[in-house]
């Protein structure tokens, strides 16, 4: 049998809003969207990372006298400043600094060797009807490793979760939705305009392969994040709530998700610049209406999943 | 007679350290490793040498290796026991042997003061390890990797009680979908071969106002071992190690 390789970034254990359960959760590496909430940024870009924590650094020095070439990392007044673009041994320093103020993030690794770290929670899944669920990043752009992964755990009586935002060719990934029990589907925006302008893309496909999903009669929980100034427009929000409902009864639930600023951090440790520096987190209150008219529609729907 | 023991994890850990850093890698020798732990991992070459300890795979995180050694050392301490009686040996049908169990209490904490850094990291007269739980801040890969590694350990023969503490935060059990999901991973402890299990869910910071404001929160009560302390009676210590159990954020 085929044990394609994938490139992750982590599994998470007793993950409680990917799904029915209790889920273990695979992050894969890589997506096709820029979405400039994304609060998961080390996955978003392909490639293993290396990120540097400020906390942990105790200024000693040593990653500024290792660095190629010499002042590509400087020692300054505030801690350490790193010119990613001049440093080109920055994975070295992961080594050289004693106090892991340097992590490296991402590994390519076997679907097989997935398998087997997943399945160690199975006693958890069997208890509380859970599983596994794939997110990412974008899971499917790596749909061999996806489905490979999938087979292995539906021969173990595993249920399986794809947490996807939709832009991708439905036959490129038609084995892995073939082994899913489950599709969590995001909607950013319904209008094609809003979404490139938050996104990178239009949604064209994310639509279509949306309806293509309810056709399949795929199981679905949509989830539509929600970022003030961005894609809250009561109109646009309205829409996208119109067509999840149009979909059908495929629909099991909607979740609104809130904007959230806990990715912050992990900008900075990037050394990237945070794209929405001034956006503030929406309240239950700012969106309770959003809830009320997914009710209303009859759709089965939470705040935060 | 229940026989409690204390620091399992931080042998387990230490052992592991030992074996792979010095008998499997070559990367370090014996001399090396005991002079930084005489110096207390101080100093850079020490901070070198603690790093590569500490990048050896600990307790809790379900990973074979380790915890195969640290069930190795539960072994080791169940083969001894049934050599030692209490004064009750050959008078009448009261027990007279010893059953293990690894409820040390808050002991762990006092009983760290008089130990000196360890092969795994831990510093000289920080607390050893709670219970049959990760020594502190070890478990990095979330609660079901800690319960599969307790998992491992001799726990039907700890006729005393293998004590696991958690903590978890507030958030994480909120509601009634976050409480069901929270009954069915208490469910699996049976499959796992765990039997004694106790609970902390408190935030972090609720914790460290309480050691700053205590008038703010006197009823604030913790589980600490085998037992329940109102938080203000701790000695600092022990509400500094009860803070830096892992917050399972769920």
């Amino acid at each position: 049998m085929q044990d394609p390789s994938g490139m992750m970034m982590e599994v998470q254990h007793y993950s409680t809003k990917d799904g029915p359960g209790i889920r273990t959760t695979a992050f894969l590496v890589g997506c096709n969207l820029r979405c400039l909430w994304c609060a998961n940024p080390e996955s978003m870009l392909s490639g293993e990372k290396v990120m540097h924590h400020g906390n942990l650094c105790r200024r000693c020095g040593a990653c500024v006298a290792a660095a190629a070439p010499t002042g590509s990392v400087t020692l300054r007044a505030d801690g350490i400043r790193i010119d990613r673009g001049a440093c080109t041994n920055l994975d070295d320093l992961v080594d050289v600094c004693n106090y892991d103020a340097y992590e490296r993030k991402g590994e390519t690794m076997l679907a097989s060797e997935l398998a087997r770290r997943l399945l160690r929670d199975e006693a958890f899944w069997f208890t509380s009807g859970g599983g596994v669920t794939f997110s990412g990043g974008e899971c499917l752009l790596q749909p061999d490793f996806v489905a490979a992964t999938s087979r292995i755990l539906k021969d173990h009586g595993a249920r399986v979760a794809l947490d996807t935002a939709g832009l991708w060719d439905i036959e490129r990934v038609d084995e892995a939705l073939d082994l899913a029990d489950l599709v969590l589907y995001d909607i950013k925006a319904f209008d094609s305009g809003i979404h490139r302008a938050c996104t990178g893309a239009g949604n064209e496909r994310i639509l279509s392969n949306a309806q293509a999903l309810a056709q399949r009669e795929m199981p679905m929980i949509v989830r539509l994040v929600v970022v003030p100034g961005m894609n809250d427009q009561p109109d646009d929000l309205r829409k996208r709530i119109d067509f999840v409902a149009s979909l059908g009864g495929c629909v099991r639930q909607v979740d609104i998700l809130k904007y959230h600023r806990l990715g912050v951090g992990k900008y900075r440790d990037l050394g990237m610049d945070y794209p929405l520096p001034d956006t503030k987190e929406p309240t239950d209150e700012d969106v309770a209406w959003a809830l009320d008219y997914c009710r209303g529609l009859g759709l089965k729907s939470t705040v935060g999943g | 007679m229940s026989q409690s023991n204390i620091g399992m994890s931080v042998v387990g850990d230490s052992l592991a350290v030992v074996k792979k850093l010095v008998f499997e890698d070559g990367t370090l020798t014996l001399d090396q490793l005991r002079t930084a732990l005489d110096e207390d991992f101080q100093g850079e070459d020490g901070a070198r040498v603690r790093k590569m300890c500490r990048a050896v795979p600990k307790f809790g995180n379900d990973d074979d290796y380790v915890d195969e050694l640290t069930a190795d050392v539960y072994e080791s301490y169940l083969a001894l026991l049934p050599n030692y009686t209490t004064d009750r040996y050959g008078r009448g049908p009261t027990g007279c042997r010893y059953s293990m169990s690894t409820s040390n209490i808050t002991s762990y904490v006092p009983n760290g003061f008089e130990v000196g850094a360890t092969p795994d990291g831990r510093l000289s007269g920080k607390p050893l390890n709670e219970g049959c739980s990760p020594c502190l801040g070890a478990d990095r890969s979330g609660v079901t990797a800690v319960i599969n590694s307790v998992s491992k350990l001799p726990n039907k023969r700890m006729a005393a009680g293998q004590l696991l503490n958690l903590r978890f935060s507030p958030a994480s059990l909120s509601g009634d979908e976050n409480l069901a999901k929270f009954e069915s991973f208490i469910e699996a402890m049976p499959y796992k071969n765990i039997f004694h299990e106790q609970f902390n869910v408190i935030e972090t910071s609720t914790l460290r106002d309480a050691q700053v404001h205590p008038e703010d929160h006197r009823d604030l009560m913790v589980r600490v071992a085998g037992y329940c302390a109102l938080f203000n009676t701790l000695m600092p210590e022990t509400q500094d190690a009860i803070i830096e159990r892992t917050e399972q954020s769920l």
